[in-house]
């Protein structure tokens, strides 16, 4: 199972790929969404933390796609993009449930995305 | 890596990883680029450099006289400690000091025997466990919250980063410090600890230049020399001047506090009470405050 690795000088973080649902912008900082409902907040803005998908996932960081400034999420679990609502919510389909909200031109961008993944069947 | 962040507007959507090997190729080209520099300027350097050793090859001898003039670096005078450590009897007050320093006059406070905190609302002047108060983070304008990150006993309340000073207080430790991301946050929400952001003044001894230009009483909580002191000008003062003047009394780190007539008081040896400043009338919600009390 693959991990990212986020470590700091006094803490590491290991969170499995697959369990990673989204990481949200909190100002300078960024707040890790796992499966599990739980939230980590680390001290990464959410750039350096796209930057530590990219290097640690390389081509297979491909799931997680970074929406405007606020958002990082894993495609795996897109379950609604609702651009008249400016909606976006992620599901494992189980119990794992996030409302978010994204600008209504990023969420047309997802949709187009995500279509093309199916056409292309690279889903 | 923070350029990054910069680069994506609210409307555009990226996927993760795709660019990483053109970035690494360049990354790859910029390194060689700068490794092909290095060995231009060394072979100019040494073209230039190695014809003058060949004449300054003569030993310096132990009482060669030249020796002293070679500059050696300003050896500094241990810094003493302001405050008056002599009583043993374990009392909390606060100790009240006045210093001029380049024409600017302060008032120093040095909070003796009393663990620190943080505390949101107006403190309770009748609280006689409390020796010394002051404003810490400023207020946001637009919504009267706290601005930048602030932890309150490991809740965190505020997040965000709009000033670069910051206040750990953890364990019933005071750390002063200067960062642009501070594991220090995260410590404080894990140990109960406690956290706010400011104005920077001084780092490391350096002052630290801040955009507003306005004069305006002055207030900081210094490390100087590892001894935790609150400062405050007693006239108007810019930035500039009174971080200068922090510098120049030797401080190791100082961040700003609340300063023009932001709300404080202290408790002195003879437990006189003492207003800094007056408390304004109505005040904001999230008003809060770096307190020394009574350790229990």
């Amino acid at each position: 199972m693959k991990h990212i690795i986020i470590s700091k000088s006094t803490e590491l973080l290991r969170v499995p790929v697959d369990y990673m649902m989204y990481v949200s912008s909190d100002g300078n900082y960024s707040n890790i969404i796992t499966l599990d409902g739980r939230s980590r907040l680390v001290c990464l803005q959410l750039g350096q933390v796209e930057d530590i998908i990219a290097e640690q996932l390389g081509d297979n960081g491909g799931n997680f796609l970074r929406l405007g400034r606020s958002l990082i999420i894993n495609t795996n679990y897109i379950y609604l993009v609702d651009v008249a609502k400016q909606q976006l919510i992620l599901s494992d389909c189980k119990g794992s449930w996030h409302e978010l909200t994204a600008s209504r031109e990023v969420l047309i961008k997802l949709k187009t995305y995500i279509e093309s993944l199916k056409l292309t069947g690279n889903e | 890596m923070n350029k990054r962040t910069d680069e994506i507007r609210d409307d555009e959507l990226r996927v993760i990883g795709q660019s990483s090997k053109s970035n690494s190729c360049s990354k790859l080209l910029k390194k060689y680029w700068f490794v092909a520099v290095l060995a231009i300027i060394l072979v100019i350097a040494t073209i230039i450099i190695l014809p003058h050793t060949s004449h300054n090859e003569s030993v310096q001898e132990v009482f060669d006289p030249s020796a002293s003039l070679v500059p050696c670096e300003e050896v500094s005078e241990p810094i003493q400690l302001l405050g008056d450590y002599s009583d043993t009897s374990g009392v909390a007050y606060t100790e009240h000091l006045q210093h001029t320093i380049n024409d600017i006059p302060l008032d120093i406070y040095i909070p003796h025997n009393a663990v620190a905190s943080l505390s949101i609302g107006t403190p309770d002047i009748k609280d006689k466990s409390i020796i010394f108060v002051t404003q810490a983070a400023d207020i946001r304008a637009d919504n009267g919250k706290i601005n930048g990150a602030f932890v309150l006993a490991g809740e965190p309340m505020a997040w965000g980063l709009s000033k670069k000073g910051f206040v750990s207080i953890i364990d019933n430790k005071i750390i002063v410090g200067v960062a642009d991301n501070s594991p220090l946050f995260e410590e404080a929400t894990e140990k109960g600890g406690y956290f706010f952001r400011q104005y920077a003044l001084v780092n490391n001894g350096v002052l630290v230049e801040n955009e507003p230009k306005n004069k305006s009483i002055r207030k900081a909580i210094c490390d100087r020399g590892g001894e935790i002191i609150i400062v405050m000008s007693q006239n108007p003062e810019s930035f500039h001047d009174f971080a200068q003047a922090l510098v120049d009394f030797r401080v190791d780190n100082a961040v700003y506090l609340v300063g023009s007539d932001s709300y404080g008081f202290y408790r002195d040896k003879y437990d006189h009470f003492v207003q800094i400043c007056e408390k304004r009338r109505g005040g904001y919600k999230y008003e809060n405050y770096i307190e020394w009390k009574v350790s229990r």
